[in-house]
């Protein structure tokens, strides 16, 4: 995984990771909730 | 046995199932560092200005850039929309078929293609960005780096082991 997330990446993304986290996260919610789970 | 019942379990049950394999890891092999670096000096207005076409047949396996960050942001809002739109029209569906057609389209895998397309890149890079930044970034080390645990045979201490051995092996 570190050769797939090189250290420049992980500190461009630390800072918005609780957004897009959230956002992947409504985006499951949405999934399960139209299929009526 | 109720059809229709059936019909909304059993495509659920392949939901859940892929919403629980969507962050597996890729076995891909990683590419080389020094391409990395080059795609990293790269501005990210070019790289997202970048027809899916145009991507390289290899995109998947190069490690991710900073511009892949906007990429996945950008294909997850579309992603959002592609999933109301099969909601909706699940909601809507009068048919088995028509629910059986929305609820696939609710699925992770088929709404990649929105995703990969609003961010600029082929399918696969696309899967490789977002598999890879859904995991938490504890996860993005290796899981031996960083711990306290001694990596090799302390140095200090008798080296035969003859101290150490139990009394009954003497």
């Amino acid at each position: 995984m570190k050769d797939l997330v090189p250290p420049d990446v992980v500190t461009a993304l630390t800072p918005r990771a609780a957004q897009l986290r959230t956002k992947d996260l409504e985006l499951v919610a949405v999934r399960l909730k139209g299929a009526g789970m | 046995v109720n059809f229709d019942r059936l019909l909304r379990i059993v495509p659920a049950g392949l939901l859940a199932a892929s919403l629980y394999g969507c962050g597996t890891r890729d076995d891909k092999p990683a590419a080389d560092p020094q391409v990395a670096e080059t795609l990293d000096t790269a501005p990210a207005d070019d790289a997202s200005a970048a027809a899916p076409a145009a991507a390289p047949a290899d995109g998947g396996q190069k490690p991710l850039t900073v511009a892949d960050i906007d990429r996945w942001d950008k294909g997850m809002a579309a992603e959002l929309e592609a999933v109301h739109a099969a909601a909706t029209r699940l909601d809507q569906a009068k048919t088995g078929n028509d629910t059986l057609t929305a609820m696939t389209d609710l699925q992770d895998m088929s709404t990649l293609e929105a995703g990969a397309q609003a961010a600029g890149v082929d399918r696969e890079r696309y899967n490789l960005i977002r598999s890879t930044s859904r995991r938490r970034p504890a996860t993005w080390r290796r899981p031996w780096a960083g711990s306290t645990l001694p990596r090799s045979r302390p140095t200090s201490g008798p080296r035969s082991g003859a101290g150490t051995r139990p009394s009954w092996t003497r």
